[in-house]
């Protein structure tokens, strides 16, 4: 196991040096000169001047990179056009406010999904099955945005039992972090798009469990067990361990996606986070707020994969024990 | 006492071509602690009789006749639950491919100890134990239970399997081919062991295989299918050395010895039938030298020859002399019937 | 020269075996007859619509026939700018299919290759191409896209580009898997010792046996881009002179005619559906055929 960390972790390094290195390049080749990535015309001489030093863009290209790669250990994005503020502080709300929402829909959905796969899986045939396997086809085949704007007009406009919108009502102070994010109103407004999220997000771990647990089915592992006389609980039990095997690598897969629906997300329902924000910056030309964006949510994308490698390693005693 | 009494037990799988009758009026007894050993080319259906036995068929398999008598109870009869009961702590099956027959995500004691669990026999502190003691009894060393199954050898997984399967000590133990996929030392460790274990439990053996040495050793008593019938049971000693049905007796051409005499193996022509739709009358008669017309319309019932000794065929009164005939070559590549 | 005739025959044996599975399975079927009505549509679209999907149509009083209801005239009812649904959900069908079979094209050309060789010669080939998967799989799409079209501009070809560059990522992991396992298959061995090259063993030898999956991952794929073009017309990031099914739903969103104009919503988005399900469930119809574990037992 730890060989098996070990080699897991120094490949993240590189996905992450690399993706990093492709944003730089990517960013350095928007409109307009490298300078005005991330310095503002509106700022006076001084302030140029101390931001021309610390991104080191009157030095040549690679020495640009290197200042570029220090930076980014130490969180330094640079400076937001728009906010005035470095980047970080900018974007560190946004970022929460997207994890609350996409990580709850995340983690409710998974486990809806696989419990609902393993039952289908389980019990083969009969109307059920039919209906479990074309309602999941049906939502994996809905694009989130399309289906937040039908919850919207549905929930929102029509029945008027949740807001339109944004997180909360404008105009709110909390008391306090708890407050802020434990509140009936928070929760009120949470409500839609959390259940945007799980809709969508439920049909991908259903259909893998259950062609993972019809695959487990027919193994003679559970034959020997069933004929020495443990019960069909039991039986579930172990199918389904075995079965998550294969769903805990594909939820991986389905980490990356999360980044792109939320996006899509945030924008029907004015849900105040990192997606949004980036496509605001875009639209602002705010660049260093656009990059920052996406260098976090690269990030976080190849930090949850290792983090799931990790876990699929922990569970497969195949790997564990190696 | 007769433990078991399968009377006329007929299983069918309904396949897309049609209903496969596996098993069509299988009839016979055994004794407490008695060795029963049933052989027969693959298909013939002996291994359907050991799911059938624990009733662990598949979905599109189903019980169309018959009674299976385990201590006077009807198995048939039984509602699942009681069947899971008796699974394991009364009659038990030791499957055909150890391999795979342990859960690779769970600990080889775990397993064990569940097995036992499922018939809440012992208290928990007792299992562990028990299940260190039922290593013992297998060859296996006690710090390996918290092993998982990657880590046992094939042999070491097979014994594992029987630790497991004699764990409740059930009164019937089925071994379902039991030593295919091994090489030969350890074919002969690890039956020397299943041997040991049941003489020690006092329990009944049914084995089922197509390897006729593993039933010469083992059991007293040998039954032989074709085609999903039963044609010959008796004592052992007796249907190996002196058959009394001619498939029996194409059978016995197919081992040599190490001191016989040098001869050709001969094998039997044709090929086992199509269960869909068997042939009529007597179901070996296309492959049978001594088949007549009698043998094409009227089906042999398994009557008694002799004392404990069973044959399904019409000229069973002549089996001396066709044992003679059977031994030659010339009788078996041209004597047939189109 | 024969051995790529036999490979050849052997694909077209595949496809008209996966017809008649096809023929079979009556979901299948349906998802067949409903995709190829769908490319019908995007061929014919601007022909057969009954008004020209971007102009204004006016009232018998002058005024523009905003946000109507559905009704005789209009099936499907009009914009907030007076254009029909019904004949924008029609074309829309064309910029679809179109991303959607070109995107899935590549992407199935591209992540087999790269399975291909990266499970073949294994070792460094392997672990390089396995980062750059990896790579692939670090970024997340939807920004990724949002970034390049505006670097490059919005078009067509750019949403090509941007679904293309990144969604090989599944289908060259899977492939790579299969040929992992099929590299030490005897088949493989007894072409070597005859003397095959690398070239011959990879593409004559081993690529028919991938077909299957690489055909599967086209269904996938062509679902995939049809969601991503949707997805990014909706954000105002698609080709502002062709009508698409995610940009319809742009405006709808934009002008905030989704409070009562339902009838704008819900067509294009029930074809992004219908069209997206079809790819899903004949591709699952192959799915069968690739593993037989799923079969009934």
């Amino acid at each position: 196991m730890r060989k098996y960390a070990f080699r897991r972790f120094y490949q993240t390094i590189i996905v992450l040096w690399v993706v990093m290195t492709i944003l730089f390049v990517l960013f350095r080749m928007m409109p307009g000169d490298p300078t005005s990535m991330l310095v503002d015309e509106s700022l006076d001489e001084i302030a140029r001047k101390k931001l021309l030093v610390e991104w080191g863009l009157d030095a040549p290209l690679y020495q640009q990179y290197l200042i570029f790669l220090k930076n980014l250990v130490f969180f330094n994005f640079g400076v937001s056009f728009f906010y005035r503020i470095p980047v970080w502080e900018a974007l560190y709300s946004p970022l929460f406010n997207s994890i609350v929402l996409m990580g709850t829909g995340l983690f409710i959905a998974i486990g809806l999904g696989i419990v609902s796969g393993a039952y289908l899986g389980w019990k083969r045939g009969g109307k059920m099955e039919r209906f479990g396997l074309i309602f999941s086809l049906m939502l994996r085949s809905t694009p989130i945005f399309w289906l937040g704007i039908i919850i919207l007009m549905v929930f929102s406009y029509w029945l008027a039992l949740f807001p339109t919108g944004r997180m909360r009502v404008t105009g709110y102070i909390a008391a306090n972090l708890f407050e802020t994010y434990f509140s009936m109103d928070f929760l009120w407004h949470m409500a839609l798009p959390l259940l945007t999220a799980i809709l969508h997000f439920l049909s991908d771990p259903l259909l893998v469990m259950r062609t993972s647990m019809l695959e487990v089915r027919g193994e003679e592992f559970l034959e020997f067990l069933e004929s020495i006389g443990v019960p069909e609980r039991s039986l579930i039990r172990h199918s389904m361990k075995n079965a998550l095997l294969p769903v805990v690598t594909f939820i991986a897969l389905s980490v990356g996606f999360v980044f792109g629906g939320q996006v899509l997300l945030e924008v029907v329902f004015a849900w105040p986070g990192m997606g949004r924000e980036m496509l605001l910056a875009i639209e602002r030309r705010d660049y260093p707020i656009a990059q920052g964006s996406f260098i976090i949510m690269s990030s976080m994308v190849i930090l949850m994969n290792l983090v799931v490698d990790l876990l699929y390693g922990y569970l497969d005693p195949r790997i564990k024990y190696e | 006492m007769t433990i078991l009494d399968v009377r006329d037990l007929c299983v069918y799988y309904q396949t897309r071509q049609g209903k496969v009758k596996a098993i069509d009026g299988i009839s016979f007894a055994i004794e407490q602690g008695e060795s029963l050993g049933l052989v027969g080319e693959s298909g013939c259906g002996k291994t359907t009789v050991g799911k059938a036995l624990l009733r662990l068929l598949a979905d599109n398999a189903s019980i169309e006749k018959g009674e299976v008598l385990f201590k006077g109870r009807d198995l048939v009869r039984l509602s699942p639950g009681e069947m899971r009961s008796i699974r394991g702590k009364e009659i038990a099956m030791i499957p055909q491919s150890a391999m795979n027959a342990l859960d690779p995500v769970y600990r080889i004691g775990d397993v064990i100890r569940e097995g036992i669990d499922s018939h809440r026999e012992i208290a928990a502190e007792a299992n562990r134990e028990r299940v260190v003691e039922l290593f013992a009894s297998v060859g296996l060393e006690a710090g390996r239970i918290d092993d998982y199954p990657h880590m046992f050898s094939g042999g070491m997984r097979q014994r594992a399997v029987i630790a497991a399967v004699f764990a409740l000590r059930p009164s019937l133990i089925i071994a379902d081919e039991p030593t295919t996929a091994l090489d030969v030392i350890v074919q002969d460790q690890v039956l020397r062991q299943l041997a040991d274990l049941v003489r020690q439990t006092g329990a009944t053996l049914i084995a089922i295989t197509h390897d006729i040495g593993i039933v010469a050793e083992n059991c007293r008593k040998t039954g032989v299918m074709y085609a999903g019938k039963l044609v010959e049971l008796g004592p052992t000693n007796k249907v190996l050395l002196e058959p009394s049905h001619p498939y029996t007796m194409g059978l016995q051409n197919g081992l040599l010895g190490v001191r016989d005499e040098r001869r050709e193996i001969i094998s039997i022509p044709g090929v086992p039938p199509n269960l869909i739709n068997p042939p009529s009358g007597c179901r070996f008669h296309p492959r049978c030298p001594f088949a007549a017309e009698r043998c094409i319309s009227e089906e042999p019932a398994l009557e008694e020859i002799a004392p404990g000794r069973r044959c399904a065929c019409h000229f069973s009164p002549n089996a001396s002399t066709m044992r003679l005939e059977a031994k030659k070559t010339s009788v078996w590549t041209e004597g047939c019937l189109p | 020269m024969n051995k790529i005739r036999s490979s050849f025959r052997s694909v077209i044996q595949f496809l008209l075996g996966g017809i008649r599975i096809l023929r079979e399975d009556r979901v299948g079927m349906v998802s067949a007859v409903v995709l190829t009505f769908f490319i019908f549509l995007a061929v014919a679209g601007p022909s057969i619509a009954p008004y020209p999907p971007s102009e204004t149509i006016y009232l018998e009083n002058g005024m523009q026939a905003r946000l109507l209801p559905p009704s005789l005239k209009h099936p499907f009812g009009t914009t907030n700018m007076g254009q029909d649904v019904f004949s924008q959900t029609i074309v829309g069908a064309r910029i679809a299919v179109f991303i959607g079979l070109i995107s899935a094209l590549f992407i199935v050309l591209i992540g087999t290759n790269v399975g291909l060789i990266a499970g073949y010669f294994g070792k460094s080939v392997d672990d390089i191409l396995m980062r750059i998967t990896d790579v692939a799989y670090g970024i997340p799409f939807i920004p990724f896209a949002i970034v390049l079209v505006t670097l490059m501009g919005v078009g067509t070809l750019n949403i090509i580009l941007a679904i293309t560059t990144l969604m090989w990522r599944t289908t060259a992991r899977v492939i790579r898997s299969q040929v992992l396992s099929l590299r030490e298959r005897p088949f493989v061995w007894a072409a070597k010792v005859a003397g095959a090259g690398h070239f011959r063993l990879l593409y004559i030898h081993i690529a028919p046996n991938v077909l299957p999956l690489s055909l599967l991952y086209m269904a996938f794929g062509v679902a995939w881009g049809i969601m991503a073009e949707a997805s990014l017309g909706f954000l105002g990031l698609g080709d502002p002179e062709k009508i698409s099914w995610g940009q319809m739903l742009y405006f709808a969103f934009r002008s905030g005619a989704i409070r009562t104009a339902w009838w704008w919503v819900v067509p294009p988005g029930l074809s992004i559906i219908l069209v997206v399900a079809s790819c899903y469930l004949v591709g699952r119809t192959f799915e069968v055929v690739t593993n037989p574990k799923l079969q009934r037992r």
